[in-house]
């Protein structure tokens, strides 16, 4: 897989893409198996970042994300989990959300998952717990945009 | 129906698991081994026959109507208590219908009144699912007495010279334990338990939820006082249970809700109630969920309660003798006797990743803290675990698959 020009696309066009990847693979199997390639090419957060990030608590997994601004407007999204299906998922809105601005993130909704065959696979509360993150991003882009406004 | 199922090998299994048509399906396009029955079992044709033939031909709401169906449908209600009574070994006065095990525990654990007047403590084990661990906690909270946990040894088992030690330093009303452990799969001695609770003046709670199923649960013969399970342990529908105490107990025993039936007399003085069982099931009672349940227990007694009993233990025991040899896997405890599950670790992996992975092969497993976080995090210091809980209808066919897939998912997660 390849999404080194995917910033270039806009967020629709990129979710699109990466969902018409998943979706070639016609098993739960072989989708969790791409999942996991995202997975692996999540940066891996120190434990001093993991620190300053936000801990998103969902039953057996723990994720933490934080949001920093660019100095051209744009934002980046870091994240990680203790589960690699989780880390798959988090690379996934961290490839759709970093380098867009304020308003395509917030007007933003990443439901790559749950437009594949991994969404039965996925129970509720391991997709509740995904817009738990997704919502955690957004809250923290609010707080940065504030604080530019103070 | 002459069933001459195997309990050491696959012989006899394909007419066991006709009566069970939800295991021949496919789950991600693989076919459905089911290994989550600890958490729910399925249920037989014959016992959803029993539930359907209920309502196409006896239905009527219990001890209220003068009416035919009413009559029937009561008739079918207490003869299914006198059924479950008779394979628990007690009086059917002693079986009170409930929701389930955690309704049977609350029950007790907020109504039952100690005859010490200086009980100052209850006992819980460090194996207790949260169901019979928070209840007691809280009573103690109420109460201001010391909540017990009496610990387990490395092997997963109880530590009963230590639970003597608790029961000589405090006046204990009360020693709840698990038949068999949701985690460990640890069996308890409970006649043994039974006989140190009592020499002490306490009394004893079993949650045989885990061991309904396969093990002898003859509460006369365990010697505990009280004793609870759900059906949907044990092939019958979720929504129904019994709580399961001598008449002693129960006689003294205020009513822990109210409502319809069981009372005496109603009068805007004072409201006298009936006796037990009936006192303790206000309102409608899961009348078909009972009914049901009476079914689940006969058809277990066709397949041969015994060899369901062996049947399960040689799967138990084939699955964890090929699980160990499966590399970086860590099997929780070690009991001197394990039934109906186990749990285990892999080195580096993530549980939910194992147990999600499989379900994508087909396989249905447990993973997360299995409700015992205690057990987990103070004594064995793994926050999730991977389970496994084979029922008498799985086969050693679907052990082998359940390894090859774990092998499979391993080597993906571990890269």
């Amino acid at each position: 897989m390849d999404y080194t020009e995917i910033r270039a696309l806009s967020f629709a066009d990129a979710q699109q893409k990466i969902l018409v990847d998943f979706n070639s693979f016609d098993d739960v199997f072989s989708q969790y198996t791409f999942l996991l390639d995202f997975a692996a090419k999540l940066e891996p957060m120190s434990e001093e970042d993991r620190n300053r990030s936000i801990k998103v608590e969902k039953c057996q997994s723990d994720a933490w994300v934080r949001v920093e601004k660019q100095d051209d407007g744009t934002f980046e999204v870091f994240a990680e989990s203790d589960t690699l299906i989780v880390r798959g998922a988090l690379k996934i809105m961290v490839l759709l959300l970093s380098g867009r601005n304020a308003k395509e993130i917030l007007e933003s909704n990443v439901c790559v998952i749950e437009n594949t065959d991994l969404a039965l696979a996925f129970s509720d509360e391991r997709l509740s717990g995904l817009a738990a993150i997704q919502k955690t991003i957004k809250e923290q882009i609010i707080y940065l945009q504030s604080k530019i406004s103070d | 129906m002459n069933y001459q199922l195997n309990p050491q090998d696959d012989t006899g299994i394909e007419s066991v698991r006709k009566d069970f048509p939800i295991l021949d399906q496919k789950v991600n396009g693989h076919p459905l081994i089911y290994l989550d029955n600890a958490a729910t079992t399925q249920i037989p044709v014959a016992v959803l026959n029993t539930l359907m033939e209920h309502y196409q031909t006896q239905n009527g709401n219990v001890h209220r109507g003068n009416h035919t169906l009413s009559q029937k449908s009561t008739a079918a209600f207490e003869h299914a208590r006198a059924n479950i009574a008779r394979h628990l070994g007690v009086n059917a006065d002693e079986v009170i219908f409930t929701s389930g095990t955690t309704a049977a525990i609350n029950s007790v654990a907020s109504s039952w009144q100690p005859e010490d007047s200086e009980c100052n403590a209850l006992i819980v084990t460090a194996l207790e699912h949260h169901s019979n661990f928070i209840p007691w906690q809280q009573r103690c909270i109420r109460e201001g007495w010391d909540f017990l946990v009496c610990p387990i040894d490395e092997s997963g088992d109880i530590d009963i010279n230590l639970l003597e030690c608790m029961l000589n330093e405090h006046r204990v009303g009360m020693v709840a334990c698990a038949h068999v452990s949701n985690v460990l799969g640890t069996v308890n001695p409970i006649e043994k338990l039974s006989e140190v609770a009592h020499e002490h003046g306490s009394l004893l709670f079993v949650d045989a939820a885990q061991s309904i199923r396969h093990e002898n649960v003859d509460a006369s013969k365990l010697g505990c006082d009280f004793l609870s399970f759900s059906g949907h342990k044990m092939l019958a529908p979720t929504g129904i249970g019994v709580l399961c105490g001598k008449e002693e107990h129960l006689s003294k025993m205020s009513p822990f809700s109210f409502g319809g039936e069981m009372v005496d007399r109603v009068s805007s003085i004072e409201t006298t109630f009936a006796d037990p069982p009936i006192r303790f099931e206000a309102g409608t009672p899961n009348y078909s969920g009972a009914i049901a349940l009476s079914a689940a227990f006969d058809y277990l007694d066709e397949i041969g309660k015994d060899t369901v009993r062996e049947r399960e233990l040689h799967l138990l025991d084939y699955a964890q003798e090929k699980l160990a040899c499966v590399p970086l896997v860590r099997i929780l405890g070690h009991p001197r006797e394990r039934a109906g599950c186990l749990s285990f670790v892999v080195e580096g992996v993530h549980p939910f990743d194992i147990a999600a992975l499989l379900d994508s092969l087909g396989v249905a497993v447990r993973s997360g803290n299995l409700c015992a976080q205690p057990l987990l995090n103070e004594t064995f210091d793994d926050r999730f675990v991977v389970r496994i809980s084979p029922a008498f209808y799985n086969s050693f066919t679907e052990i082998n698959a359940f390894i090859s897939s774990l092998e499979c998912v391993i080597q993906l997660l571990r890269g």
